[in-house]
């Protein structure tokens, strides 16, 4: 199976991701990989109210998304992917070897509770406390293309590019 | 190339625009706020240097607010007159529907328009039924997989 992109959204699934990005890696299957969504009856909801008609939704775990996406019976299906954090991201990478072909480092941290003075601010849609700071770090070790790409329509920033002087 | 028109009674064009910009990004958007500076607004030149604009080969989109009102209906006349093949009018139009012509690409039939339609019409939200909603969707992995 192959997840053409793994996105790392702090709004998960929302109008962008709906309308747009579902088109553009013609996926019908989107997997929300996120240990509160699972559990929260609201973020549960309004994530299957974001996704469009016409699309898979499965709202799972960190773990439990690994375990799928390394399940025999997934072989064969191609999923778009949703992290709400980039440390959550670094994990299914290195979770599931091969299988993520993009990471799009899209909006992060915009609702983390950390105090802004512990905070880096990387871009207007991209804030980073220490721990995902050195997850984002990570990330750009990986064997992988990563980038941040708010919509089909801008140009893919490297992640090395936003790291730089970090 | 695609080609794009939103004509509406006051600015709901220009508000249109400045909303599908944040989803399908910097698009060429042509826009008709349709009697700000007043009831004896003429935009009929407007409408038609859209019309003439578009080549055989574009694919052209006209969204209007609502189908019975005057910009809508100096859209029609113009579009009878002209005779493109090749231009879709869209009237009370909405922001989904909208969103999901423009990120299609090409020229769409009246059939996909009419299935973007009913997948985008207006709904009214039953905050009841939500909470009691019971869907298969974020449920089960299985069915997930089905159709593989």
């Amino acid at each position: 199976m192959m997840i053409p992109s793994l996105r790392v959204d702090d709004r998960l699934i929302h109008g962008q991701i709906a309308m747009v990005w579902s088109k553009e890696f013609g996926t019908n299957r989107i997997v929300v990989a996120n240990d509160r969504a699972v559990t929260d009856e609201v973020s549960n909801l309004t994530l299957r109210m974001a996704t469009p008609g016409g699309i898979k939704l499965l709202i799972k775990t960190v773990d439990d998304a690994i375990k799928l996406f390394n399940n025999p019976k997934a072989q064969g299906v191609d999923m778009f992917v949703l992290t709400n954090n980039v440390a959550d991201a670094v994990r299914i990478v290195k979770g599931c070897p091969g299988y993520v072909q993009s990471v799009n480092v899209a909006n992060v941290g915009r609702f983390d509770l950390t105090p802004p003075s512990e905070k880096i601010v990387i871009n207007g849609a991209i804030t980073l406390n220490k721990d995902e700071l050195a997850a984002l770090k990570e990330l750009a070790t990986l064997d992988v293309k990563a980038f941040q790409q708010i919509l089909p329509s801008d140009r893919k920033t490297p992640v090395s590019e936003l790291l730089k002087g970090q | 190339m695609t080609r794009i028109l939103i004509a509406s009674h006051g600015r709901t064009a220009s508000g249109l625009a400045s909303t599908l910009r944040m989803f399908v990004g910097d698009m060429d958007i042509q826009t008709i706020d349709a009697y700000v500076d007043g009831p004896d607004d003429t935009y009929d030149e407007d409408i038609a240097s859209f019309i003439a604009g578009v080549g055989p080969g574009d694919a052209a989109y006209i969204f209007t607010d609502f189908y019975g009102g005057s910009v809508n209906q100096r859209v029609t006349t113009q579009l009878i007159g002209a005779g493109k093949r090749n231009i879709r009018l869209i009237a009370n139009t909405n922001v989904p529907i909208m969103i999901d012509i423009l990120t299609s690409g090409g020229l769409l039939s009246y059939e996909e328009i009419d299935e973007m339609i009913e997948e985008g019409k207006t709904r009214a939200v039953r905050i009841e039924e939500l909470l009691c909603v019971n869907s298969d969707a974020g449920e089960d992995d299985s069915g997930f997989l089905d159709g593989v």
